[in-house]
């Protein structure tokens, strides 16, 4: 039996980041995801890296501990972060008292802002409505989740961490009241195996519930839907945040090539099988227009949901349990439920991810007798790649491409410039819109990636291929074809994943109700419908 | 003669709009096509798959539709080769089959069944096509299917510029303009078509090229070729609209191209033409007849999706009456909204929607 | 949402763009208008460095705008970026003047003769063309004094009309005008000759969107005061009539009164063969012509395609008796007004026109017809068949001849 001392399961940004916590102090751990990294909350999110702007004047600790933990990310991931800043803007339909609140409780917080006239904040963003009152600045910045999580993982396994993704949990062992080991189903094979471990961590956010359930402890996780809308071009030039208490849709972000509006809340029983409801978009672009009023004629891309796991104890004491804040809560099952080697992280929100790491960790290493501090706050994620290799880099590549796989590759583009300069015709951008490059999509399908690539959807969270305005129409194929080149899939394999690809990027279109995107997915459709004689799951 | 008068304007360019004005041009109409891309043909090679007929469609209809788009085919250059009522199997660059009955003779000598070898030949560079993968795919389908013919991947090489990725479009370009490039590839695919009975290429012959020259290289070659259609822009398509455009501005059909109509001139349930988007100043095009067969989403021509048609293929109006008593429909536009038109049904109703502005009914009348 | 949003929102990436670029047919290395356009557009919003190189490979031929079945203005945010992209060293310099064909026809119209003595040999034996990067394989076209004094005439029933000469006219063949104005007489028009320099092409073409902004404004200026006074704008190049009509509004969008006179100018503005149709549309077209036994071919330039007004030329000239009259539909010219003069880009501008060539080879036309001064340039310089303006064959028709004959 395969044997480590810690199992996490979860692949989120946190499971990610106890996985790199834990192999920073030198603790063996083993992540199982059940499908591929960053596939729930995280991966559906905003990719707002809060500056702590939101929660200043509701929740003045969250927005202590989202500054703190804005600037260690943008230290330690820059190549994750787009450091965009952003605005909180008054619009003359809110609560001006609500306005100089912000402007008191930021200074609380020691929030860096400064106050912004009408048109100087209209100067910075053309596509503000011209009746705003103004605006506050705060350094807000977009952050790539999935090179967020992926990058945890990457550090973690160079430093002997190991993952498995498609690996869902499907059992805990506790004998004499103690955690002895974890099965998992690989859900692509079905095979299914045990880890024998000391401890494991239940880092699964929405399904924390479930995954608690197997250990015979209860973990309450309220699912909260929040819906958002992808928007085909940047239409502002930083985080715009609407200055009032939270609400819906009123965050803007500019996302690379895109902007991502949200959300929505809706409380859902599960986490599985999200789809946003048709009156959602309408209420999102009501909304959004409001905020930026382009956006009522904008494309949308698509559309996609993701479900907030709050914890929400049954009594104010949480029987006991140390509630770290109102953000996140870790949970000790030996002193709450008499489980040892058992615990639960719930709660939180992207940006304190690396927190709620460290304190599971110190935990964890605690119980394990591991003296060793957290570091994360630290060392870098990923080195970014030295000059040197940048250099070749744009010899050989496009502007735009090479400031993309900087950016998005960090050290990893280092193998990238080897193989092109090897290989030449490796420098053929395969996804026009997000530019990867035959040798960025070789090597994410290869042996050298230290998170290997299962699933053809999962190309698209390692290289945004497939995110742009075709929505993997042309990359998608071009993306199979090298799969099955690289020995990844047989033909046979290599078909199917295409038509599951195919018919996941359908369905976050098919809530799009008017616009082009509609006629791009008609045209998805024809063409592989029709022209190739190709079903979907749908029947269409 | 006025330049803005016409008989007919017909808008769209797909196989439907297409057929109407060379319905239209063949009976002496003077005809406007106005039109915006090339619609399905940058998609496929406008092969047609046996439907089911719809309400407004008749055994008549059919028959006489496709008589007459063979004949306007051929004329053109781009004979269809196959027959309605048969069924035959394609392959596809996704290695499965597709059901079809007719198709351009360069894409119908593909059809599956005979015994024999088929060589699915790649090329080197050409991402987008991957003959292992194909080969592979159609040997295991065929083998599901009980068809005889066997498949096998080859490799060739073809000249093209250094350190440039080319696509099917730029093969296609060098085909038409070059003809070394054409003699590099004939070179190139000889050697294969001496042990292969058909020789399966991606679409790369020219998007301009006459069928005849195809057929020249065809004989030179001496083996049956086969081009699939790519993905975006499928050469085998582009190459067909290219024919029919040809042929329709021989036969006196104007063209305008890139300046999307506005608004149909409706009064008193008459359609007196259509308004184009052309610079400065929207020009007015004006006609006995006019046919919508824009596809899809023409319905936002009228403002709606329309609330169906009358059996004269007429758009009709809340109140269940013609939007125009010379208003007809053709091509996906009949179809529901999902629904796929299909090649079968635009000629179909691109052809009776043309005898209609042509005032012609004749036996395909509706049942 | 602005004009330019909307446009970048609507790209499918079918690649009909693509189909039809005469750029990407003869020089497979260049990466084409979709990717110039919407493509690459998304990522210069996000703010990232972007290729630029092949920005100026773009012929602003307008044939891409034309394919898009969901009105993309592939071209205009390719000239867009062009214009936002800087350019440096001797390049620079010679753009500089090649966006200012009005200011480098004033100076070298001064002596004309020392000029065309000094252009009309080859341009490399002054190191000129090495210096300036200007190809050796062209010459220049002959400069004339800009004289376009026209007969006056008053009464005309069909109306007042102000015609815009354009720099070609001007500088280089300015007898044209006084055609131009006779067909249009015959017809019933008074003429009248105004307009405040260059229309703004050739500087959109060489990426100097400030000189473009800056020739856009004294144009609506002086061309709204001639629509007030009640007259129509008529052109007799289609580059200048493209950018009258659908170029300046755009230009001058940042200036809500400028842009609104633009359209009002562009409302008003006609091509010469366009409102010669729409005479004959009438009924009213003067058709006493004379018999003209000739073999001609018919080049639509890609800035007439543009303006969406059919093909007036080959119909009207059709009405000549005797007069064969073949339309080439090969596509463009490659000329581009001054991007064959360059010397990095003329082999490419030789290889776009290659199809056209080709075609007059095999059509075997006494003379090509065509509107635009530079496409004429080119068809002459690639087939050594004469080429000339259809105006001058309608004139002849008419038994006329023009005041002056043409130069060179």
């Amino acid at each position: 039996m395969e044997s480590t001392q810690v199992v996490i399961i979860g692949g989120g940004a946190t499971g990610a980041g106890i996985l790199w916590d834990l192999s920073l102090r030198g603790i063996k751990a083993v992540l199982l995801e059940q499908k591929d990294l960053a596939n729930g909350a995280t991966g559906r999110c905003h990719g707002l890296l809060h500056s702590g702007g939101r929660y200043v004047v509701k929740d003045i600790e969250a927005a202590r501990e989202c500054l703190v933990e804005n600037q260690i990310i943008k230290r330690i991931a820059p190549h994750c972060v787009h450091d965009v800043g952003g605005i909180f803007v008054k619009y003359p339909q809110d609560d001006p008292a609500f306005f100089r609140q912000w402007e008191q409780a930021a200074a609380t917080v020691g929030l860096p802002s400064q106050q912004l006239s009408t048109e100087e904040a209209l100067a910075l963003e053309p596509h503000l409505p011209k009746s705003i009152l103004g605006a506050y600045t705060c350094p807000d910045a977009h952050v790539d989740v999935f090179q967020l999580a992926q990058s945890n993982i990457e550090s973690a396994v160079a430093r002997g961490g190991a993952v498995k993704t498609y690996c869902e949990a499907a059992g805990i062992t506790i004998v004499d009241g103690r955690v002895r080991s974890v099965r998992y189903r690989d859900i692509r094979t079905g095979e299914e195996a045990d880890i024998a471990c000391e401890m494991a961590i239940n880092a699964s956010g929405g399904w924390a519930q479930s995954v608690a359930a197997m250990a015979g402890v209860d973990v309450p996780v309220r699912c909260d839907k929040g819906s958002l809308l992808i928007f085909n071009h940047n239409l502002v030039t930083r985080v715009v945040n609407r200055c009032r208490k939270p609400g819906d849709a009123d965050i803007l972000v500019p996302a690379g090539p895109v902007c991502v509006l949200g959300t929505s809340s809706i409380t859902v029983p599960s986490p599985d099988g999200l789809t946003a409801l048709p009156d959602e978009v309408g209420h999102l672009l009501d909304l959004g227009a409001e905020l930026i009023p382009v956006l009522a004629e904008a494309r949308i891309l698509r559309i996609f949901s993701g479900a907030r796991p709050l914890y929400v104890p049954k009594t104010a004491g949480a029987a006991g349990g140390r509630e770290i804040s109102r953000g996140f809560a870790l949970l000790d099952h030996d002193t709450l439920d008499g489980v040892r080697g058992f615990v639960s992280i719930v709660g939180g929100k992207l940006t304190t991810y690396r927190m709620m790491a460290e304190v599971t960790a110190n935990l964890v290493a605690a119980k394990l007798g591991v003296d060793a501090p957290c570091r994360t706050a630290d060392v870098p994620l990923r080195p970014l790649p030295d000059a040197a290799v940048l250099e070749r880099a744009r010899r050989l590549l496009p502007a735009q491409a090479a400031a993309i796989a900087e950016r998005r590759l960090g050290p990893n583009l280092g193998h990238i410039v080897k193989a092109i300069e090897a290989r030449p015709e490796l420098a053929e951008i395969i996804c026009e819109c997000e530019q990867v490059t035959r040798a960025e999509l070789e090597f994410v399908l290869g042996d050298d990636n230290l998170v290997p690539v299962r699933a053809l959807t999962d190309v698209g969270r390692r290289t945004r291929l497939g995110f742009g305005p075709c929505q993997g129409t042309f990359c998608g194929y071009k993306a199979m074809l090298a799969g099955y080149r690289a020995g990844r899939w047989t033909s046979a394999e290599a078909a199917s994943e295409f038509e599951r690809y195919l018919d996941a990027r359908w369905k976050g279109q098919s809530f799009v109700t008017h616009g082009k995107q509609v006629e791009q997915l008609y045209l998805s459709h024809d063409l592989f419908g029709v022209t190739y004689n190709f079903h979907d799951q749908n029947g269409r | 003669m006025d330049s803005n008068r016409f008989d007919l304007i017909v808008v769209g360019a797909g196989l439907s709009g297409m057929t109407a004005a060379a319905t239209g041009a063949a009976r002496g109409l003077r005809v406007a096509q106005v039109f915006s891309g090339f619609g399905m043909f940058v998609f496929g090679a406008g092969s047609i798959g046996r439907q089911p007929l719809s309400a407004i469609e008749t055994p008549d209809l059919r028959d006489e539709a496709l008589t007459f788009f063979r004949e306007f085919t051929r004329q053109a250059g781009c004979p269809f080769e196959g027959d309605i009522d048969g069924e035959a199997r394609l392959p596809t660059v996704l290695g499965s089959f597709q059901s079809v009955s007719m198709a351009p003779s360069y894409v119908w000598s593909g059809i599956a069944g005979t015994p024999g070898l088929a060589a699915v030949v790649g090329i080197e560079g050409l991402s987008s096509f991957d003959a292992d993968f194909v080969a592979e795919r159609l040997n295991a389908e065929a083998g599901r299917l009980g068809l005889a013919t066997a498949y096998t991947a080859r490799r060739i090489s073809l000249p093209h510029e250094a350190g440039v990725t080319p696509g099917t479009l730029h093969f296609a370009n060098s085909f038409d303009r070059d003809p070394a490039f054409r003699a590099a590839l004939l070179a190139a695919l000889k050697p294969i078509a001496m042990t292969a009975d058909l020789i399966i290429i991606p679409g790369l012959l020219g998007q301009r090229t006459g069928t005849d020259e195809i057929e020249q290289f065809r004989q030179e070659l001496g083996t049956p070729i086969c081009e699939l259609p790519t993905l975006p822009p499928s050469v085998p398509g582009l190459r067909l609209f290219h024919a029919l455009e040809r042929r329709l501005r021989r036969d006196g059909v104007e063209f305008f191209s890139g300046f999307p109509v506005t608004s149909l001139l409706l009064a008193d349930g008459h359609c007196d033409g259509v308004e184009i988007a052309t610079p400065a100043r929207p020009r007015r095009l004006s006609a006995s007849s006019v046919i919508l067969a824009s596809g899809q989403f023409s319905g936002r021509l009228l403002g709606r999706q329309g609330s169906g048609f009358d059996d004269r293929l007429r758009p009709l109006d809340e109140t269940g009456g013609a939007i125009g008593d010379n208003l007809y429909a053709a091509g996906a536009f009949l179809s529901a909204p999902g629904e796929h038109g299909g090649n079968q049904r635009a000629i179909l109703t691109g052809y009776r929607a043309g005898m209609l502005a042509v005032g012609q009914e004749g036996r395909h009348a509706t049942r | 949402m602005r004009h330019d949003d909307v446009s970048l929102d609507n790209c499918l990436k079918c690649s009909d763009c693509n189909t039809v670029c005469p750029m990407l047919a003869a020089n497979p290395a260049y990466p084409g208008p979709k990717h110039l356009g919407p493509e690459l557009e998304r990522l210069r919003r996000e703010g990232l460095p972007c290729d630029s190189d092949w920005l100026e490979y773009c012929l602003g031929c307008h044939r891409c705008d034309l394919a898009c079945p969901n009105q993309v203005n592939v071209s205009e945010l390719i000239a867009a970026a062009k214009a936002r992209h800087s350019k440096t060293g001797i390049r620079k310099f010679r753009d500089f003047w090649f966006a200012r064909p009005a200011l480098l026809g004033r100076m070298l119209s001064i002596v004309p003769a020392l000029t065309n003595v000094l252009l009309g040999a080859k341009v490399a034996r002054f190191g000129m063309g090495k210096v300036m990067k200007i190809t050796d394989k062209r010459r220049f076209p002959p400069y004339a004094r800009p004289n376009l004094d026209l007969p006056k005439t008053t009464g005309g029933k069909a109306g007042k009309l102000v015609f815009f000469p354009g720099c070609a006219i001007r500088y280089n063949q300015p007898d044209l005008a006084a055609k131009v104005a006779q067909v249009l007489n015959r017809n019933g028009f008074d003429t009248e000759v105004r307009d405040a320099g260059c229309c703004g092409v050739p500087a959109l073409a060489n990426g100097d969107g400030v000189e473009a902004r800056q020739r856009a404004a004294a144009n609506v200026e002086e061309l709204s005061r001639a629509v007030r006074e009640g007259a129509r704008i008529v052109t007799a190049c289609p580059s200048c009539g493209h950018m009258l009509k659908a170029g300046m509004a755009d230009l001058l969008s940042d200036d809500p009164a400028l842009e609104g006179k633009a359209r009002d100018v562009a409302r008003n503005t006609y091509d010469l063969a366009e409102l010669l149709m729409s005479r004959s549309d009438d009924g009213a077209l003067d058709t006493a012509f004379a018999r003209r036994d000739m073999k001609l071919a018919y080049h639509s330039p890609c800035h007439q395609l543009s303006q969406g007004i059919g093909r007036p030329w080959f119909h009207l000239l059709r009405q000549v008796p005797g007069i064969a009259i073949e339309d080439l539909d090969a596509g463009c010219c490659g000329m581009s007004g001054t991007f064959g003069f360059k010397e990095e880009k003329y082999p490419a501008s030789m290889a776009v026109g290659q199809r056209l060539f080709d075609r007059v080879a095999e059509t075997r036309p006494e003379m090509v017809v065509t509107e635009c001064a530079t496409c004429r340039m080119q068809i002459e310089h690639g087939t050594g068949v004469r080429a000339i303006h259809p105006v001058e064959i309608l004139l002849e028709a008419y038994g006329q001849r023009g005041n002056g004959d043409r130069h060179g």
